[in-house]
């Protein structure tokens, strides 16, 4: 995947602006990420790496991050379903449930996902498993409305970039992406200063910079975050409300 | 029933096809794949068990069109390769009926032979049209019979080697050659029943026999269950130009690929690792 460091995500500066807003996310944030499929030689994150450095200074940084029921029912790894859940029960993870709406706004819900749908493998009438959790959260999203999802899916990414979105109910939501996220913990220094940091930019790399042609086309971690400065660091200078660091967290 | 004015119009139709399809009148055989990439199907070959008898095949194709929003549609035929070569040749000129009939975007055939379905009575005429031309079939009964198109008083034998050319040569199934030679008039009701009644499958019968010694290699192959999966390389090369172009990320190709039991490694296009760095605190928490 490639990262942009040309043009600003109005949706992390948004973020930035205030990272207590509601931050819906996709299945692929609680999975390990597994690139064996595609690149020969890799393989899966193990779980207490991925939750060191990934999913414990998510969890850290933003208050209301959110996911959907079917995507919690279609985490299949036991370890990111517990994960899941056992934040879910300390009240860290808000569950987005299609109940919440009364018949009015079901009614609104019901045709942004069949309207969102139609962009994808998911056919509502059917439910079938392809596609359903993209769907259900960015119809729950379409219906509140949030400003973001959080995805590493390159459809729905897709989605969130193509000016299809306009039509769907999906044009005020941003698409936040895990190398924004991977900035931004580490700006706000996010994690343990020496391994945790270390951890984001071995996700970068995992993620964004392991094949020849990756490199190619996107910028190790130094220079990365580098040009993320360029465009953001005003935006965090002139942003009052700002998580507590990690460093705080051993200080205090 | 077909009536003679629906006959008319299916072989008016089978021979409008073959012209514009530059097909001429001759035996089309696998050059039928072809056709069907000419006409931009996608065909997808799926083993689909059957359990139960022949006759109660489960599916035999199906036909499924799906209109995109700016009016490009993308047509799919799903072949069950359990079933015999012949038969599958069959089922894909038969679904090519309803690519160019139906207005029904789905059309799911169960097994062809025992349909009374008037649709689907249509579909397998035209097949049959298609594989063998009416004039063609009557040209091939005439060069055997000194110019008569009646084969009254042949004897089964010298019957079933005929068939067995025709099957060779036009890869139509051997019920389906028996029933278009009662259609031209070259046998009788009667004679039609009786043929059916051979097992034309059964190695060890007469039929398969005769079949055997005029083209051991193409007779053989007509009577296998292919039990193929997956879908054609040029299909699958669309998969690939998509990712090429940049419209799909290359683990959605991996995951698209896998469906038809194919992997990225199968087209060299699996990326290497370059590990130039090191990315081993990710991975030895793993034995922490």
């Amino acid at each position: 995947m490639r990262v942009n460091v040309i043009d600003q995500n109005p949706a992390l500066v948004s973020l930035i602006n205030d990272y207590t807003q509601q931050i819906p996310l996709d299945a692929n944030f609680f999975i390990s990420f597994d690139r064996s499929n595609t690149v020969k030689g890799s393989f899966a994150i193990p779980f207490k790496s991925f939750q060191k450095f990934w999913l414990d200074p998510l969890f850290l940084t933003f208050p209301y991050l959110s996911i959907h029921r079917v995507v919690i029912n279609e985490l299949v790894s036991s370890d990111s379903r517990n994960y899941a859940q056992s934040r879910i029960d300390q009240g860290h993870l808000i569950v987005m449930e299609d109940s919440e709406f009364d018949s009015d706004t079901e009614i609104y819900r019901q045709s942004f996902e069949k309207a969102i749908a139609a962009h994808t493998a998911y056919e509502p009438e059917l439910d079938n498993a392809d596609d359903r959790g993209e769907v259900k959260s960015l119809a729950y999203i379409a219906t509140k409305p949030l400003n973001f999802f959080a995805s590493h899916d390159s459809r729905a990414l897709r989605l969130l970039e193509s000016p299809t979105k306009e039509t769907i109910g999906l044009s005020n939501v941003g698409a936040i992406e895990i190398y924004e996220l991977l900035y931004y913990l580490r700006r706000m220094e996010m994690v343990q200063p020496e391994d945790g940091v270390n951890g984001l930019k071995m996700i970068y790399k995992y993620l964004y910079y392991l094949t020849k042609k990756e490199k190619l086309e996107n910028p190790n971690w130094g220079e990365f975050y580098q040009l993320m400065d360029g465009l953001y660091a005003s935006e965090i200078q002139k942003s009052t409300g700002n998580p507590t660091p990690y460093r705080s967290f051993i200080d205090g | 029933m077909l009536t003679k004015e629906d006959l008319y119009t299916i072989e008016e139709l089978a021979k409008e096809k073959r012209r514009v399809l530059e097909l001429g009148m001759g035996p089309l055989g696998d050059n039928l794949f072809k056709v069907i990439r000419t006409l931009g199907i996608q065909l997808i070959q799926i083993p689909f068990l059957n359990e139960g008898e022949e006759s109660d095949n489960p599916l035999a194709a199906l036909y499924l069109s799906s209109k995109e929003e700016d009016g490009y549609s993308i047509c799919y035929i799903g072949l069950n390769t359990t079933d015999y070569w012949d038969k599958q040749i069959f089922a894909l000129a038969h679904e090519l009926y309803h690519h160019f009939e139906s207005s029904d975007p789905f059309v799911l055939c169960r097994g062809l032979d025992h349909s009374s379905d008037i649709r689907e009575l249509k579909a397998n005429r035209f097949a049959a049209e298609f594989l063998l031309p009416t004039e063609k079939l009557v040209h091939e009964v005439k060069e055997k019979n000194k110019g008569n198109q009646d084969l009254k008083g042949w004897p089964t034998n010298a019957l079933l080697r005929l068939i067995a050319e025709i099957h060779c040569d036009y890869r139509l199934p051997f019920k389906a050659i028996v029933r278009r030679l009662q259609e031209v008039g070259a046998i009788s009701k009667t004679v039609l029943e009786n043929l059916l009644k051979i097992d034309a499958r059964d190695h060890e019968g007469i039929y398969y026999t005769l079949g055997s010694n005029i083209n051991l290699k193409a007779f053989q192959q007509l009577n296998t269950r292919t039990n193929l999966f997956g879908a054609e390389g040029e299909n699958l090369g669309k998969l690939i130009e998509n990712y090429e172009e940049g419209k799909v990320s290359l683990s959605e190709l991996s995951d698209d690929l896998n469906l038809f039991g194919k992997s990225l490694d199968d087209y060299k296009l699996m990326e290497e690792a370059d590990f130039d760095d090191d990315l081993a605190l990710l991975f030895k928490e793993e034995e922490d």
